[in-house]
C-alpha cells in the first residue's frame, strides 16, 4: 500500500519552516510496520510540485493530511485534491481532535483521526488492507477514529487513551524530509547558521499546566517523558547519521522535572553529542529552573533558551493566564540563563481578556528590564479548546468557523474585552516592538555584530515587518 | 500516584510551592502544608520550589518519612470536609521557618 502524508501549510503562517513532527511520528510508526510512506510538506514542496502534480505523477492508496486550526480549510482543499486522484483521505491533528464532526461532514474526508495517531494510523491501514473499500465494519474497534458506516452515518469511536510509555513509539522518520529546504532555528542569533540542517526533537509530551491561552488537544495535560536513553538514541541518529547542524527541542514543557532535564544534559555531555548547537523552541517554564540547570544546558551545547514570560503583572499571571509562575521567577530564570552564557528569548502576550492598558505597559516594562536577546511579542489569539476561547464564545466575541483568521492576523487584535479596545492592544503591541528593539544600546549591539552585516538583507526585511508593520510576513 | 509534603515543612511553611501548582492541590495546617492526593496530578512542579526539600513523590519518600502519605491523605480530606479552600497565594513563612531551615541544613 502506498501512503502519502501531507501537510498543507504553505502561504500563511510565518517564515519558520520546521519538519512537521506529527507527520514524522506517523511516518515512523507506519515504516516500522513495513508500509511504504512518503511525505509532501507544502511548506517546502509547493514551489517545486503541487499536491495535485504529485498525485498525478505518483499513485497513493491513502493520503493522510494533518492540520492545525488556521489551516483547516487548506486541509479540506488538499483532501479534495486527493479524492480527485482516487485516494482514501484521512485527516488528523489538533483541529480534527477538537472538531472531528465538522470535517466528517465533508464528502472529501473519509476518516478523521483524533488524538495521538501513531497506533490509530497503523490500525486503519490494517483494516483497509483487510477490506475491499473504505466502508469497513472493522473500523468500529479503532479507538480515536471517526468514520462513516455503509449508510453514511458518521460514527465517532471512543477516544484513545494517551500512551504512557513513549519509548515504545518508533522514532519519527526525520529522514523522509528534504531537510535542505527547511529553515534554520529562526530567529537567527549568534552561533546559529542560516543554512543549518535544523532538525527538531520531542523529548516529552503534554503539560500539566492549564494556561488559558494554550491549546494542546493531542498531547494533553499529563506530562509523559521519554527515557533519557531513548532521547539520546534519536539525538545520536540526528547528529551522526543525518548530520544535523542544529537541533530544536519542541516539547510542550521539557523542563517540568528539573532532575530529568539535568540528566538529559549530562547524557548529551557524556555521549559527546554536545558539539551540535540546540535551542528550546518553545518557552521553558521559568519555575523548574535553577542555576545548575542552565550551566548544564550550556555544557550540553544549548545556545539559546526561550521563556514563556507572558505578562508583567502577577495578578494577570495568576488569575487571567493561570500560568503557575510569578514575575520574580521569570527574573531569576533569565538572570541565571544569562549568567550561564546562554542567549535568551522571551515570549510576551498582549490583550488577554481582562487585561488593561496598564498591565500591558507592565509587560513591556518587564521585557525592557529583563533585556533578553530577543523578545517575541504576540497578540492573544483564541484557539478552540482553550479556556480563553470558551470564555470569548460566551461573551459573543468569537465564533467557530472563521478558522483561517486565527493564523494570519498576527498584528491584529481579534477581540477586546471590557474597557480595552482592539486599537489599544495593537498600539501597545507595536509600541513594545519599538521600545524594545529601538533602544540605542540594542541598536549598537546589533550593528556591532559581524553577523548583522553578513545577513543584512535578512535583518532589514525582518525589521521592516516587525517595526513598521509593512511587508508580507509570510514571505520572509 | 501523588506527591506528598513531608515533615520537613513542619514549622517552616514557606509556601513557594503553591505558586506553581497547576491544579491548586495544597491545603494548609497550622504548622505545615499537605497535598490532596485526589487532586495532585503528580507533575512534580512543586518539588524544586521548596527551600527545605519537603516534597517527594510517594514512591521516593525518604526512609522514615513513609507516614507522610497517609498524613497528607487524611489531613487534606479532613480540611476539605471542613470546607477549607486550597491555599493558592504565597504567605509569609512561619516565624520559626529560618530556624527550621537551619536545623535541616538547607
Amino acid at each position: 500500500m502506498q501512503i502519502l502524508l501531507a501537510s498543507p501549510e504553505s502561504e500563511i503562517w510565518n517564515s519558520r519552516k520546521h519538519i512537521h513532527m506529527g507527520l514524522a511520528y506517523l511516518a515512523g510508526a507506519l515504516l516500522a510496520k513495513g508500509y511504504h510512506v512518503e511525505i509532501w510538506d507544502a511548506a517546502v514542496e509547493e514551489k517545486f510540485e503541487s499536491l495535485d502534480e504529485r498525485l498525478a505523477r505518483m499513485h497513493y492508496d491513502v493520503v493522510g493530511i494533518s492540520a492545525p486550526t488556521p489551516l483547516i480549510t487548506n486541509a479540506w482543499q488538499a483532501a479534495k485534491t486527493a479524492k480527485k486522484h482516487g485516494a482514501i483521505t484521512i485527516l488528523g491533528g489538533p483541529h480534527l481532535t477538537l472538531e472531528p464532526h465538522e470535517s466528517m461532514q465533508k464528502d472529501e474526508v473519509d476518516l478523521v483521526v483524533r488524538g495521538e495517531g501513531e497506533e490509530t494510523i497503523v490500525e486503519i491501514m490494517a483494516a483497509i488492507q483487510k477490506g475491499t473499500g473504505i466502508i469497513q465494519e472493522n473500523f468500529g474497534h479503532i479507538l480515536g477514529l471517526s468514520w462513516r458506516d455503509e449508510k453514511g452515518n458518521i460514527i465517532h469511536n471512543p477516544d484513545r487513551l494517551l500512551r504512557d510509555n513513549l519509548d515504545d513509539i518508533p522514532l519519527p522518520a526525520h529522514h523522509l524530509f528534504k531537510i535542505e529546504h527547511y529553515t534554520n532555528l529562526n530567529p537567527l542569533t549568534d552561533g546559529l547558521d542560516i543554512h543549518a540542517r535544523a532538525y527538531t526533537i520531542v523529548t516529552s509530551r503534554g503539560c500539566p499546566y492549564q494556561c488559558t491561552y494554550c491549546s494542546k488537544p493531542i498531547t494533553g495535560n499529563t506530562w509523559r517523558a521519554r527515557s533519557v536513553k531513548n532521547v539520546i538514541a534519536e539525538w545520536r541518529w540526528l547528529v551522526e547519521d543525518l548530520h544535523a547542524t542544529e537541533i530544536g527541542v519542541t516539547d510542550d514543557i521539557w523542563n517540568l522535572k528539573i532532575k530529568r532535564a539535568k540528566e538529559l544534559c549530562q547524557a548529551l555531555i557524556k555521549e559527546k553529542l554536545n558539539h551540535v548547537p540546540w535551542v528550546t523552541i518553545h518557552g521553558m517554564k521559568v519555575n523548574s529552573t535553577d542555576p545548575e540547570l542552565f550551566h548544564l544546558m550550556k555544557q550540553a551545547g544549548c545556545k539559546r533558551v526561550g521563556f514563556g514570560i507572558e505578562n508583567g503583572d502577577d495578578e494577570v499571571l495568576k488569575k487571567i493566564i493561570k500560568k503557575g509562575q510569578t514575575v520574580d521567577m521569570a527574573r531569576n530564570a533569565v538572570k541565571w540563563a544569562k549568567e550561564a552564557g546562554l542567549q535568551t528569548m522571551g515570549f510576551f502576550i498582549y490583550g488577554m481578556p481582562g487585561e488593561t492598558e496598564e498591565t500591558m505597559e507592565k509587560t513591556t516594562r518587564l521585557a525592557l528590564e529583563l533585556d533578553t536577546d530577543l523578545a517575541h511579542f504576540l497578540i492573544a489569539t483564541p484557539f478552540p479548546g482553550t479556556e480563553m476561547w470558551e470564555q470569548l464564545v460566551l461573551l459573543g466575541k468569537v465564533q467557530p468557523g472563521n478558522w483561517h483568521e486565527l493564523g494570519i492576523q498576527e498584528d491584529k487584535a481579534l477581540f477586546a474585552v471590557g474597557e480595552l479596545d482592539k486599537a489599544t492592544i495593537e498600539r501597545k503591541w507595536h509600541e513594545a516592538h519599538r521600545r524594545f528593539y529601538l533602544r540605542p544600546k540594542r541598536i549598537w549591539k546589533i550593528i556591532s555584530r559581524k553577523d548583522t552585516w553578513l545577513r543584512f538583507p535578512y535583518y532589514v526585511k525582518t525589521a521592516t515587518n516587525m517595526l513598521l508593520g509593512i511587508g508580507d510576513r509570510s514571505k520572509n | 500516584m501523588t506527591h506528598v509534603v513531608t515533615s520537613n515543612c513542619e514549622g517552616a511553611k514557606f509556601t513557594d510551592c503553591v505558586l506553581v501548582c497547576p491544579v491548586d492541590c495544597f491545603y494548609e495546617l497550622d504548622q505545615q502544608l499537605v497535598i490532596d492526593p485526589e487532586e495532585c496530578i503528580d507533575c512534580g512542579a512543586c518539588v524544586p520550589e521548596c527551600p527545605v526539600e519537603a516534597i517527594y513523590s510517594e514512591d521516593e519518600l525518604p526512609d522514615g518519612m513513609e507516614d507522610a502519605l497517609a498524613f497528607n491523605e487524611e489531613e487534606s480530606a479532613r480540611l476539605k470536609g471542613e470546607g477549607q479552600d486550597p491555599i493558592t497565594d504565597q504567605k509569609d513563612p512561619l516565624p520559626t521557618a529560618e530556624a527550621r531551615r537551619e536545623e535541616l541544613g538547607y
